[in-house]
Protein backbone atom coordinates (compact mmCIF):
# COMPACT_ATOMS: atom_id res chain seq x y z
CA UNK A 1 0.00 0.00 0.00
CA UNK A 2 2.56 2.31 0.83
CA UNK A 3 4.76 1.49 -2.05
CA UNK A 4 1.91 2.22 -4.11
CA UNK A 5 0.51 5.46 -2.68
CA UNK A 6 4.71 6.56 -3.37
CA UNK A 7 4.88 5.97 -6.51
CA UNK A 8 1.48 8.05 -6.70
CA UNK A 9 2.76 10.82 -5.18
CA UNK A 10 6.01 10.78 -7.33
CA UNK A 11 3.44 11.14 -10.42
CA UNK A 12 1.37 13.27 -9.09
CA UNK A 13 4.07 16.03 -8.41
CA UNK A 14 5.44 15.75 -11.52
CA UNK A 15 2.27 16.21 -13.41
CA UNK A 16 3.53 19.23 -15.30
CA UNK A 17 0.29 21.71 -14.53
CA UNK A 18 -0.07 24.22 -17.01
CA UNK A 19 -2.92 27.51 -17.30
CA UNK A 20 -2.11 30.52 -19.08
CA UNK A 21 -1.98 32.41 -16.02
CA UNK A 22 1.74 30.75 -15.05
CA UNK A 23 -0.19 29.99 -11.59
CA UNK A 24 1.39 26.41 -9.60
CA UNK A 25 -0.53 24.17 -7.79
CA UNK A 26 0.63 23.13 -4.17
CA UNK A 27 2.18 19.74 -3.83
CA UNK A 28 0.63 19.38 -0.19
CA UNK A 29 -2.80 19.84 -1.79
CA UNK A 30 -2.16 17.52 -4.29
CA UNK A 31 -1.70 14.96 -1.47
CA UNK A 32 -4.65 16.34 0.64
CA UNK A 33 -6.56 15.51 -2.73
CA UNK A 34 -5.44 12.16 -3.18
CA UNK A 35 -6.37 11.17 0.74
CA UNK A 36 -9.87 12.32 -0.17
CA UNK A 37 -9.80 10.51 -3.25
CA UNK A 38 -8.29 7.08 -1.87
CA UNK A 39 -9.18 7.21 2.04
CA UNK A 40 -11.54 9.66 2.50
CA UNK A 41 -10.02 11.19 5.31
CA UNK A 42 -11.56 14.60 4.26
CA UNK A 43 -14.96 15.82 2.61
CA UNK A 44 -14.55 19.10 0.74
CA UNK A 45 -11.55 21.37 0.11
CA UNK A 46 -11.68 25.31 -0.09
CA UNK A 47 -8.56 26.43 -2.23
CA UNK A 48 -7.22 30.15 -2.65
CA UNK A 49 -4.37 31.21 -4.57
CA UNK A 50 -1.88 32.48 -2.51
CA UNK A 51 0.23 35.84 -3.86
CA UNK A 52 -1.14 35.57 -7.10
CA UNK A 53 1.50 32.52 -7.48
CA UNK A 54 0.55 28.75 -6.01
CA UNK A 55 -3.38 27.44 -5.58
CA UNK A 56 -3.50 26.16 -1.83
CA UNK A 57 -5.95 24.82 0.39
CA UNK A 58 -7.64 27.23 2.69
CA UNK A 59 -10.31 25.35 4.84
CA UNK A 60 -11.07 21.56 4.76
CA UNK A 61 -13.64 19.41 6.01
CA UNK A 62 -14.13 16.04 8.05
CA UNK A 63 -15.15 13.14 7.03
CA UNK A 64 -18.93 12.98 6.27
CA UNK A 65 -19.28 9.62 7.60
CA UNK A 66 -21.90 7.35 5.21
CA UNK A 67 -24.47 10.27 4.39
CA UNK A 68 -25.02 10.42 0.48
CA UNK A 69 -27.55 12.95 -1.55
CA UNK A 70 -31.16 11.24 -2.07
CA UNK A 71 -32.75 13.34 -4.75
CA UNK A 72 -36.43 11.77 -3.54
CA UNK A 73 -36.25 13.05 0.06
CA UNK A 74 -33.13 15.43 -0.26
CA UNK A 75 -31.69 16.35 3.04
CA UNK A 76 -29.56 19.02 3.79
CA UNK A 77 -25.68 17.85 3.63
CA UNK A 78 -23.66 19.47 6.21
CA UNK A 79 -20.73 19.39 5.29
CA UNK A 80 -21.78 20.88 1.86
CA UNK A 81 -23.59 23.98 3.69
CA UNK A 82 -20.04 24.32 5.65
CA UNK A 83 -18.11 24.64 2.23
CA UNK A 84 -21.02 26.95 0.97
CA UNK A 85 -21.42 29.19 3.94
CA UNK A 86 -17.30 29.35 2.78
CA UNK A 87 -17.91 30.55 -0.09
CA UNK A 88 -20.51 32.99 0.20
CA UNK A 89 -18.20 34.68 2.73
CA UNK A 90 -15.34 34.60 0.15
CA UNK A 91 -18.18 36.28 -2.34
CA UNK A 92 -19.13 39.05 0.10
CA UNK A 93 -15.29 39.48 0.92
CA UNK A 94 -15.20 39.80 -2.63
CA UNK A 95 -12.90 36.96 -3.43
CA UNK A 96 -13.33 33.88 -5.87
CA UNK A 97 -12.26 31.02 -4.67
CA UNK A 98 -11.70 27.20 -5.58
CA UNK A 99 -13.66 24.01 -3.92
CA UNK A 100 -13.35 20.33 -4.30
CA UNK A 101 -16.04 18.40 -2.91
CA UNK A 102 -16.35 14.72 -2.47
CA UNK A 103 -19.87 14.03 -3.52
CA UNK A 104 -22.01 10.63 -3.14
CA UNK A 105 -25.74 10.26 -4.50
CA UNK A 106 -27.87 8.22 -5.40
CA UNK A 107 -29.02 7.67 -9.13
CA UNK A 108 -30.75 4.66 -11.22
CA UNK A 109 -31.07 3.39 -7.32
CA UNK A 110 -27.42 2.81 -6.70
CA UNK A 111 -25.10 4.74 -4.74
CA UNK A 112 -22.18 6.55 -6.48
CA UNK A 113 -19.32 8.95 -6.03
CA UNK A 114 -18.10 11.58 -7.55
CA UNK A 115 -15.24 14.10 -6.92
CA UNK A 116 -16.58 17.90 -7.73
CA UNK A 117 -14.22 20.69 -8.68
CA UNK A 118 -16.05 23.50 -7.96
CA UNK A 119 -14.69 27.18 -9.40
CA UNK A 120 -16.59 30.13 -7.64
CA UNK A 121 -16.40 33.11 -9.03
CA UNK A 122 -19.23 35.52 -7.44
CA UNK A 123 -20.98 38.60 -8.50
CA UNK A 124 -19.19 40.46 -5.94
CA UNK A 125 -15.72 39.73 -6.44
CA UNK A 126 -13.43 42.09 -7.54
CA UNK A 127 -12.19 42.05 -11.12
CA UNK A 128 -8.86 40.94 -10.45
CA UNK A 129 -10.23 38.04 -8.71
CA UNK A 130 -12.34 37.07 -11.22
CA UNK A 131 -9.63 37.55 -13.98
CA UNK A 132 -6.56 35.20 -11.76
CA UNK A 133 -9.17 32.74 -10.66
CA UNK A 134 -10.91 32.10 -14.47
CA UNK A 135 -7.05 31.78 -16.11
CA UNK A 136 -5.89 29.71 -13.65
CA UNK A 137 -8.54 27.05 -13.62
CA UNK A 138 -7.95 25.53 -16.82
CA UNK A 139 -6.06 21.79 -16.01
CA UNK A 140 -6.66 22.30 -11.96
CA UNK A 141 -9.44 19.17 -12.07
CA UNK A 142 -6.98 16.88 -14.25
CA UNK A 143 -4.31 18.06 -11.76
CA UNK A 144 -5.91 16.68 -8.77
CA UNK A 145 -7.47 14.38 -10.05
CA UNK A 146 -11.44 15.08 -9.97
CA UNK A 147 -14.05 13.88 -12.04
CA UNK A 148 -16.04 16.64 -12.76
CA UNK A 149 -15.69 20.54 -13.02
CA UNK A 150 -18.05 22.84 -12.46
CA UNK A 151 -18.51 26.70 -12.90
CA UNK A 152 -20.37 28.60 -10.48
CA UNK A 153 -20.89 32.06 -10.31
CA UNK A 154 -24.16 32.48 -8.19
CA UNK A 155 -26.12 30.53 -5.51
CA UNK A 156 -27.91 28.92 -8.02
CA UNK A 157 -25.04 27.27 -9.72
CA UNK A 158 -24.17 25.52 -5.99
CA UNK A 159 -27.19 24.17 -4.99
CA UNK A 160 -27.11 20.19 -4.83
CA UNK A 161 -29.81 19.52 -7.13
CA UNK A 162 -28.59 21.80 -9.95
CA UNK A 163 -25.50 19.60 -9.59
CA UNK A 164 -27.43 16.35 -9.47
CA UNK A 165 -29.35 17.41 -12.42
CA UNK A 166 -25.87 18.12 -14.39
CA UNK A 167 -24.45 14.94 -13.16
CA UNK A 168 -27.99 13.11 -14.38
CA UNK A 169 -27.64 14.38 -17.82
CA UNK A 170 -24.24 13.24 -18.06
CA UNK A 171 -24.79 10.11 -17.57
CA UNK A 172 -27.38 9.77 -19.99
CA UNK A 173 -25.17 11.43 -22.56
CA UNK A 174 -22.77 8.62 -22.00
CA UNK A 175 -24.73 5.74 -22.25
CA UNK A 176 -26.93 7.56 -25.44
CA UNK A 177 -23.43 8.46 -27.18
CA UNK A 178 -22.56 4.66 -27.66
CA UNK A 179 -26.06 4.17 -29.52
CA UNK A 180 -25.63 8.07 -31.74
CA UNK A 181 -23.61 7.73 -34.40
CA UNK A 182 -22.18 11.42 -35.03
CA UNK A 183 -22.56 13.85 -37.40
CA UNK A 184 -19.11 13.39 -39.67
CA UNK A 185 -19.57 16.90 -40.39
CA UNK A 186 -18.89 17.87 -36.77
CA UNK A 187 -16.24 15.78 -35.18
CA UNK A 188 -16.87 15.41 -31.50
CA UNK A 189 -14.34 16.90 -29.99
CA UNK A 190 -12.88 15.38 -26.42
CA UNK A 191 -15.55 15.62 -23.76
CA UNK A 192 -16.44 17.72 -21.06
CA UNK A 193 -16.93 15.28 -18.63
CA UNK A 194 -15.86 11.95 -19.68
CA UNK A 195 -17.09 9.43 -16.48
CA UNK A 196 -15.66 6.79 -15.62
CA UNK A 197 -17.58 3.62 -14.58
CA UNK A 198 -18.03 3.81 -11.22
CA UNK B 1 2.64 51.01 -8.56
CA UNK B 2 1.35 54.24 -9.61
CA UNK B 3 -2.15 54.39 -8.02
CA UNK B 4 -3.57 50.74 -9.88
CA UNK B 5 -6.47 49.57 -7.68
CA UNK B 6 -5.82 45.50 -8.69
CA UNK B 7 -2.20 45.88 -7.37
CA UNK B 8 0.00 42.95 -8.59
CA UNK B 9 4.01 43.31 -9.59
CA UNK B 10 5.47 46.12 -10.88
CA UNK B 11 6.83 44.74 -15.09
CA UNK B 12 6.28 47.67 -16.87
CA UNK B 13 4.41 45.88 -19.63
CA UNK B 14 2.75 47.88 -22.16
CA UNK B 15 -1.11 46.04 -22.72
CA UNK B 16 -2.89 47.25 -25.99
CA UNK B 17 -6.43 46.46 -27.17
CA UNK B 18 -6.89 46.65 -30.71
CA UNK B 19 -10.65 47.62 -32.75
CA UNK B 20 -11.85 48.43 -35.37
CA UNK B 21 -12.70 51.59 -34.12
CA UNK B 22 -10.50 52.88 -31.25
CA UNK B 23 -7.06 51.65 -29.66
CA UNK B 24 -6.58 51.16 -25.95
CA UNK B 25 -3.05 51.15 -24.75
CA UNK B 26 -2.00 51.60 -21.51
CA UNK B 27 0.06 49.53 -18.53
CA UNK B 28 0.09 46.62 -17.07
CA UNK B 29 -1.80 46.74 -13.25
CA UNK B 30 -3.95 49.88 -13.99
CA UNK B 31 -7.80 49.78 -13.68
CA UNK B 32 -8.14 51.37 -17.06
CA UNK B 33 -6.16 52.00 -20.26
CA UNK B 34 -3.71 55.17 -19.79
CA UNK B 35 -5.14 56.66 -23.64
CA UNK B 36 -8.14 55.59 -25.61
CA UNK B 37 -7.40 56.83 -29.55
CA UNK B 38 -9.21 56.59 -32.64
CA UNK B 39 -7.53 53.94 -34.37
CA UNK B 40 -8.03 55.97 -37.74
CA UNK B 41 -4.66 58.64 -37.71
CA UNK B 42 -4.59 61.68 -39.61
CA UNK B 43 -1.04 61.06 -42.01
CA UNK B 44 0.17 64.20 -43.79
CA UNK B 45 3.14 63.63 -46.26
CA UNK B 46 5.23 66.59 -44.80
CA UNK B 47 7.23 68.79 -47.61
CA UNK B 48 9.17 70.16 -44.94
CA UNK B 49 11.65 68.99 -41.68
CA UNK B 50 9.80 67.20 -38.96
CA UNK B 51 9.74 69.60 -35.70
CA UNK B 52 12.24 68.92 -33.15
CA UNK B 53 10.44 67.16 -30.20
CA UNK B 54 9.72 64.44 -32.85
CA UNK B 55 11.71 61.17 -31.65
CA UNK B 56 13.19 59.13 -34.50
CA UNK B 57 13.83 62.33 -36.67
CA UNK B 58 14.61 62.01 -39.95
CA UNK B 59 13.82 58.43 -40.83
CA UNK B 60 9.72 59.39 -41.66
CA UNK B 61 8.87 61.94 -44.26
CA UNK B 62 5.10 61.15 -42.87
CA UNK B 63 3.94 63.84 -40.42
CA UNK B 64 1.23 61.24 -38.21
CA UNK B 65 -1.50 62.95 -36.24
CA UNK B 66 -2.64 60.68 -33.47
CA UNK B 67 -5.95 61.27 -30.85
CA UNK B 68 -8.52 62.99 -31.16
CA UNK B 69 -7.91 66.28 -31.10
CA UNK B 70 -5.11 66.29 -33.50
CA UNK B 71 -7.82 64.50 -35.95
CA UNK B 72 -10.41 66.89 -35.94
CA UNK B 73 -8.39 69.73 -36.71
CA UNK B 74 -8.89 69.82 -40.68
CA UNK B 75 -5.16 69.77 -42.24
CA UNK B 76 -4.52 70.05 -45.66
CA UNK B 77 -4.15 66.52 -47.66
CA UNK B 78 -4.47 64.34 -44.58
CA UNK B 79 -5.28 61.24 -45.50
CA UNK B 80 -7.13 58.85 -43.05
CA UNK B 81 -5.73 55.73 -42.92
CA UNK B 82 -5.64 52.63 -40.54
CA UNK B 83 -3.22 52.97 -37.58
CA UNK B 84 -2.33 49.08 -37.37
CA UNK B 85 -1.11 49.15 -40.81
CA UNK B 86 0.38 52.94 -40.97
CA UNK B 87 2.31 52.86 -38.12
CA UNK B 88 2.59 50.95 -35.08
CA UNK B 89 3.20 53.49 -32.46
CA UNK B 90 7.03 54.82 -32.40
CA UNK B 91 6.29 55.02 -28.94
CA UNK B 92 6.78 51.76 -28.30
CA UNK B 93 10.52 51.74 -25.70
CA UNK B 94 12.56 48.66 -26.38
CA UNK B 95 12.29 48.29 -22.52
CA UNK B 96 8.50 47.48 -21.89
CA UNK B 97 6.67 43.90 -22.56
CA UNK B 98 4.00 44.13 -24.91
CA UNK B 99 1.08 42.16 -24.31
CA UNK B 100 -1.61 42.38 -27.27
CA UNK B 101 -4.80 41.51 -27.96
CA UNK B 102 -6.54 39.94 -30.91
CA UNK B 103 -9.28 38.81 -33.01
CA UNK B 104 -10.13 35.54 -32.72
CA UNK B 105 -10.28 34.77 -36.13
CA UNK B 106 -6.88 35.83 -36.65
CA UNK B 107 -4.28 33.66 -39.18
CA UNK B 108 -1.59 32.13 -38.35
CA UNK B 109 0.62 33.84 -40.46
CA UNK B 110 -0.84 36.98 -39.50
CA UNK B 111 0.26 36.02 -36.44
CA UNK B 112 3.88 35.28 -37.21
CA UNK B 113 4.08 38.57 -38.73
CA UNK B 114 3.08 40.48 -36.05
CA UNK B 115 5.50 38.44 -33.69
CA UNK B 116 8.18 39.09 -36.21
CA UNK B 117 7.38 42.98 -36.30
CA UNK B 118 7.57 43.53 -32.54
CA UNK B 119 10.82 41.90 -32.05
CA UNK B 120 12.35 42.75 -35.27
CA UNK B 121 11.60 46.39 -35.73
CA UNK B 122 10.58 47.45 -31.98
CA UNK B 123 13.06 45.24 -30.46
CA UNK B 124 10.70 44.85 -27.45
CA UNK B 125 12.24 42.30 -24.53
CA UNK B 126 8.98 40.15 -24.58
CA UNK B 127 6.09 39.66 -26.33
CA UNK B 128 2.43 37.73 -25.52
CA UNK B 129 -0.30 37.58 -27.47
CA UNK B 130 -4.37 36.41 -26.40
CA UNK B 131 -7.23 36.48 -27.98
CA UNK B 132 -10.18 39.01 -26.93
CA UNK B 133 -12.45 37.15 -26.55
CA UNK B 134 -10.58 35.13 -23.71
CA UNK B 135 -9.68 38.32 -22.11
CA UNK B 136 -12.76 39.13 -21.80
CA UNK B 137 -14.44 36.14 -20.66
CA UNK B 138 -11.75 35.68 -17.93
CA UNK B 139 -11.84 39.41 -16.84
CA UNK B 140 -15.86 38.55 -15.93
CA UNK B 141 -14.31 35.53 -13.84
CA UNK B 142 -15.85 32.90 -16.72
CA UNK B 143 -13.43 30.00 -18.54
CA UNK B 144 -15.92 28.46 -20.27
CA UNK B 145 -18.72 30.65 -21.60
CA UNK B 146 -19.99 32.05 -25.34
CA UNK B 147 -18.99 35.84 -26.13
CA UNK B 148 -20.87 38.46 -27.75
CA UNK B 149 -18.84 41.21 -29.10
CA UNK B 150 -20.85 44.04 -30.84
CA UNK B 151 -18.44 46.53 -32.15
CA UNK B 152 -18.02 48.94 -35.00
CA UNK B 153 -17.95 47.04 -37.52
CA UNK B 154 -18.85 43.63 -36.54
CA UNK B 155 -20.89 41.48 -34.22
CA UNK B 156 -19.48 38.01 -33.13
CA UNK B 157 -20.23 35.19 -31.10
CA UNK B 158 -17.12 33.04 -29.70
CA UNK B 159 -17.57 30.56 -27.53
CA UNK B 160 -14.87 29.96 -24.84
CA UNK B 161 -13.95 26.52 -23.28
CA UNK B 162 -11.72 26.57 -20.57
CA UNK B 163 -9.96 29.39 -21.74
CA UNK B 164 -9.28 28.19 -25.56
CA UNK B 165 -11.50 29.46 -28.32
CA UNK B 166 -13.32 26.67 -30.00
CA UNK B 167 -12.48 27.77 -33.55
CA UNK B 168 -15.19 26.16 -34.81
CA UNK B 169 -17.91 27.94 -33.47
CA UNK B 170 -17.38 31.21 -34.13
CA UNK B 171 -19.84 33.16 -36.23
CA UNK B 172 -19.61 36.90 -37.27
CA UNK B 173 -21.60 39.12 -39.05
CA UNK B 174 -20.65 42.07 -40.89
CA UNK B 175 -23.54 44.40 -38.62
CA UNK B 176 -23.17 46.85 -36.76
CA UNK B 177 -24.00 50.56 -35.68
CA UNK B 178 -22.06 51.59 -38.67
CA UNK B 179 -24.99 50.71 -41.33
CA UNK B 180 -27.74 51.76 -39.38
CA UNK B 181 -26.33 55.11 -39.29
CA UNK B 182 -25.18 55.73 -42.70
CA UNK B 183 -29.03 55.40 -44.00
CA UNK B 184 -30.01 58.02 -41.62
CA UNK B 185 -27.29 59.94 -43.56
CA UNK B 186 -28.91 59.84 -46.50
CA UNK B 187 -32.46 60.60 -44.79
CA UNK B 188 -30.82 64.09 -43.37
CA UNK B 189 -30.36 65.08 -46.87
CA UNK B 190 -34.06 63.73 -48.22
CA UNK B 191 -35.64 65.32 -45.74
CA UNK B 192 -34.57 68.52 -45.21
CA UNK B 193 -37.58 69.98 -42.81
CA UNK B 194 -35.88 73.06 -42.85
CA UNK B 195 -32.79 73.51 -44.79
CA UNK B 196 -29.68 74.40 -43.03
CA UNK B 197 -28.20 78.10 -42.89
CA UNK B 198 -24.38 77.70 -42.77
CA UNK B 199 -21.16 79.37 -44.28
CA UNK B 200 -18.05 77.84 -45.07
CA UNK B 201 -15.04 78.55 -43.63
CA UNK B 202 -12.75 80.84 -45.60
CA UNK B 203 -9.64 79.54 -45.65
CA UNK B 204 -10.71 75.78 -45.10
CA UNK B 205 -7.33 74.10 -46.16
CA UNK B 206 -8.20 71.42 -49.30
CA UNK B 207 -9.16 68.05 -47.98
CA UNK B 208 -9.15 64.98 -48.88
CA UNK B 209 -11.94 62.36 -49.13
CA UNK B 210 -10.67 59.77 -46.46
CA UNK B 211 -10.89 62.39 -44.06
CA UNK B 212 -14.53 64.32 -45.02
CA UNK B 213 -15.44 60.43 -45.01
CA UNK B 214 -13.72 60.14 -41.30
CA UNK B 215 -16.11 63.30 -39.95
CA UNK B 216 -19.17 61.89 -41.38
CA UNK B 217 -18.67 58.78 -39.47
CA UNK B 218 -17.76 60.74 -36.34
CA UNK B 219 -20.69 62.71 -36.51
CA UNK B 220 -23.31 59.30 -36.98
CA UNK B 221 -21.27 58.09 -34.51
CA UNK B 222 -22.40 61.01 -31.92
CA UNK B 223 -26.21 60.48 -33.50
CA UNK B 224 -25.62 56.68 -31.90
CA UNK B 225 -24.66 57.39 -29.16
CA UNK B 226 -27.38 60.21 -27.88
CA UNK B 227 -30.04 58.92 -29.66
CA UNK B 228 -30.36 55.12 -30.48
CA UNK B 229 -32.71 53.03 -28.57
CA UNK B 230 -33.50 49.09 -28.50
CA UNK B 231 -36.86 48.17 -28.39
CA UNK B 232 -37.47 45.46 -26.00
CA UNK B 233 -39.43 43.45 -28.30
CA UNK B 234 -39.95 42.98 -31.94
CA UNK B 235 -40.39 46.15 -33.89
CA UNK B 236 -43.85 47.22 -34.46
CA UNK B 237 -45.17 50.46 -36.00
CA UNK B 238 -47.77 51.38 -33.70
CA UNK B 239 -45.95 51.02 -30.21
CA UNK B 240 -43.06 53.02 -31.47
CA UNK B 241 -45.06 56.31 -32.66
CA UNK B 242 -45.92 56.79 -29.06
CA UNK B 243 -41.76 57.07 -28.20
CA UNK B 244 -41.20 60.37 -27.13
CA UNK B 245 -39.10 61.99 -30.12
CA UNK B 246 -35.67 63.38 -29.18
CA UNK B 247 -34.51 66.25 -30.57
CA UNK B 248 -30.97 66.29 -32.43
CA UNK B 249 -28.96 68.46 -34.18
CA UNK B 250 -26.44 68.06 -36.82
CA UNK B 251 -23.51 70.59 -36.41
CA UNK B 252 -24.49 72.74 -39.43
CA UNK B 253 -27.54 73.55 -37.44
CA UNK B 254 -29.37 71.60 -39.37
CA UNK B 255 -32.22 69.78 -36.70
CA UNK B 256 -34.55 67.57 -36.30
CA UNK B 257 -36.98 65.74 -34.11
CA UNK B 258 -36.80 61.68 -34.55
CA UNK B 259 -38.94 59.37 -32.92
CA UNK B 260 -40.26 55.98 -34.27
CA UNK B 261 -36.62 55.77 -36.24
CA UNK B 262 -35.15 55.45 -32.64
CA UNK B 263 -36.19 52.51 -32.97
CA UNK B 264 -36.52 51.52 -35.93
CA UNK B 265 -32.64 51.83 -36.97
CA UNK B 266 -31.24 49.59 -34.31
CA UNK B 267 -33.63 47.11 -34.72
CA UNK B 268 -31.51 46.37 -37.96
CA UNK B 269 -28.89 44.58 -35.56
CA UNK B 270 -31.97 41.94 -33.86
CA UNK B 271 -33.19 41.92 -37.71
CA UNK B 272 -31.34 42.44 -40.43
CA UNK B 273 -34.04 42.07 -42.72
CA UNK B 274 -35.61 45.61 -41.31
CA UNK B 275 -32.41 47.36 -43.44
CA UNK B 276 -33.23 48.91 -46.08
CA UNK B 277 -30.40 48.82 -49.46
CA UNK B 278 -29.31 45.44 -48.76
CA UNK B 279 -29.21 42.67 -51.56
CA UNK B 280 -30.82 39.14 -50.05
CA UNK B 281 -28.51 36.48 -49.68
CA UNK B 282 -25.98 38.12 -47.55
CA UNK B 283 -24.20 36.93 -44.20
CA UNK B 284 -26.00 39.01 -41.92
CA UNK B 285 -27.21 37.39 -38.39
CA UNK B 286 -29.07 38.81 -35.77
CA UNK B 287 -27.57 39.06 -32.77
CA UNK B 288 -29.81 35.66 -31.03
CA UNK B 289 -29.47 34.48 -34.02
CA UNK B 290 -25.61 34.77 -34.03
CA UNK B 291 -25.55 33.30 -30.74
CA UNK B 292 -28.06 30.42 -31.18
CA UNK B 293 -26.17 29.68 -34.28
CA UNK B 294 -22.69 29.60 -32.63
CA UNK B 295 -23.80 27.29 -30.04
CA UNK B 296 -25.29 25.30 -32.36
CA UNK B 297 -21.63 24.55 -33.61
CA UNK B 298 -20.29 23.52 -30.92
CA UNK B 299 -20.36 19.81 -29.41
CA UNK B 300 -24.01 19.01 -27.19
CA UNK B 301 -22.28 18.46 -23.96
CA UNK B 302 -20.65 21.90 -23.52
CA UNK B 303 -23.97 23.66 -25.31
CA UNK B 304 -25.46 23.89 -21.59
CA UNK B 305 -22.66 25.69 -20.04
CA UNK B 306 -22.19 28.39 -23.25
CA UNK B 307 -25.84 29.22 -22.72
CA UNK B 308 -25.05 29.70 -18.92
CA UNK B 309 -22.82 32.25 -19.46
CA UNK B 310 -23.55 34.27 -22.49
CA UNK B 311 -21.05 37.41 -21.92
CA UNK B 312 -22.08 40.84 -23.29
CA UNK B 313 -19.22 43.17 -24.71
CA UNK B 314 -18.92 45.75 -27.25
CA UNK B 315 -19.59 49.54 -28.00
CA UNK B 316 -23.11 48.56 -29.41
CA UNK B 317 -24.45 46.66 -26.05
CA UNK B 318 -24.81 50.39 -24.64
CA UNK B 319 -27.28 51.61 -26.87
CA UNK B 320 -30.18 51.89 -24.37
CA UNK B 321 -32.07 48.51 -24.09
CA UNK B 322 -29.71 46.14 -25.94
CA UNK B 323 -29.17 43.65 -23.44
CA UNK B 324 -32.91 43.84 -22.17
CA UNK B 325 -33.58 42.73 -25.81
CA UNK B 326 -31.33 40.47 -26.32
CA UNK B 327 -32.30 38.56 -23.22
CA UNK B 328 -35.64 38.32 -24.32
CA UNK B 329 -34.98 37.48 -27.77
CA UNK B 330 -32.67 34.30 -26.56
CA UNK B 331 -35.35 33.47 -23.76
CA UNK B 332 -37.49 32.62 -26.60
CA UNK B 333 -34.84 30.67 -28.59
CA UNK B 334 -33.07 28.80 -25.69
CA UNK B 335 -33.59 25.17 -25.55
CA UNK B 336 -36.32 24.14 -22.38
CA UNK B 337 -33.63 22.16 -20.80
CA UNK B 338 -31.11 24.49 -20.83
CA UNK B 339 -30.81 27.32 -18.13
CA UNK B 340 -30.00 31.11 -20.20
CA UNK B 341 -27.72 33.63 -18.14
CA UNK B 342 -26.54 36.84 -19.95
CA UNK B 343 -23.65 38.10 -18.40
CA UNK B 344 -23.56 41.98 -18.09
CA UNK B 345 -20.52 43.99 -16.94
CA UNK B 346 -21.57 46.67 -14.77
CA UNK B 347 -21.73 50.00 -16.76
CA UNK B 348 -21.73 52.41 -14.18
CA UNK B 349 -19.47 54.61 -13.40
CA UNK B 350 -18.43 55.77 -16.41
CA UNK B 351 -18.84 52.92 -18.64
CA UNK B 352 -15.79 51.71 -18.03
CA UNK B 353 -15.56 47.47 -17.65
CA UNK B 354 -17.99 46.95 -20.19
CA UNK B 355 -16.10 49.36 -22.86
CA UNK B 356 -12.31 47.79 -21.50
CA UNK B 357 -13.12 44.56 -20.50
CA UNK B 358 -10.49 43.27 -22.86
CA UNK B 359 -7.93 45.43 -21.81
CA UNK B 360 -8.41 45.15 -18.18
CA UNK B 361 -8.15 41.42 -18.31
CA UNK B 362 -4.97 41.96 -20.14
CA UNK B 363 -3.71 44.72 -17.48
CA UNK B 364 -4.09 42.12 -14.75
CA UNK B 365 -2.92 39.34 -16.31
CA UNK B 366 0.38 41.04 -17.32
CA UNK B 367 0.70 42.42 -14.22
CA UNK B 368 0.85 38.69 -12.41
CA UNK B 369 4.10 37.39 -10.90
CA UNK B 370 3.15 33.98 -12.29
CA UNK B 371 2.25 35.30 -15.85
CA UNK B 372 6.41 36.63 -16.07
CA UNK B 373 7.31 32.87 -17.55
CA UNK B 374 4.57 33.17 -19.76
CA UNK B 375 5.73 36.02 -21.97
CA UNK B 376 7.60 35.22 -25.39
CA UNK B 377 11.29 36.66 -24.78
CA UNK B 378 13.48 37.84 -26.76
CA UNK B 379 15.84 35.01 -26.29
CA UNK B 380 13.24 32.27 -27.20
CA UNK B 381 12.34 34.55 -30.36
CA UNK B 382 16.09 34.08 -31.35
CA UNK B 383 16.29 30.49 -30.39
CA UNK B 384 13.13 29.03 -32.24
CA UNK B 385 12.14 32.08 -34.40
CA UNK B 386 8.49 33.34 -34.70
CA UNK B 387 6.62 29.80 -35.12
CA UNK B 388 6.88 30.22 -30.93
CA UNK B 389 3.82 32.41 -30.86
CA UNK B 390 1.51 29.22 -31.49
CA UNK B 391 3.37 27.02 -29.14
CA UNK B 392 3.04 29.94 -26.20
CA UNK B 393 -0.36 31.30 -27.11
CA UNK B 394 -3.04 29.18 -27.63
Amino acid sequence: MNVLQDIQQALYQHTSFHCSSGVTLDNKAVRLFQEMKMKKLHSYFVYHIEDNKVVKVLSRGFPDGDSYYNPEEPTKMLRYEEMVKGLRDANSGGHARYAAFDFNFLLDGSQRRKLLFISWVGDKACVKDKMIYAASKAGLKDALGADIAIQASDEDDLSLSKIYEKLEKMFESLTKSYVNTHDPEHPVQERSGTLPTV
Amino acid sequence: MSGGVYGGDEVGALVMDFGSYSVRAGYAGEDSPKVEFPSTIGVVEAAEKMETDDLSGAISEKKYYIDTNNIRLPRANMEMSAFMSECMSRSVPAEHPVLMSEAPWNTKAKREKLTELMFEKYNIPAFFLCKSAVLTAFANGRPTGLVVDSGATYTTAVPVYDGYVLQQGIVKSPLAEIVPPYKIASKEVVDERKPAKWTEKANLPSLTDSYKKYMIYDVLQDFTASVLQVSDQPYDQESADQLPTYHYEVPNGYNFDIGAERLRISEGLFDPSTIKGIPAGNSMLGVSHLVTTSVGMCDIDIRPSLFSSVIVSGGNSLIQGFTERLSRDLTIKTPPNMRLKLVIPPTVPGNTERRFSCWIGGSILASLGSFQQMWISKQEYDEHGKSCVDKKCP
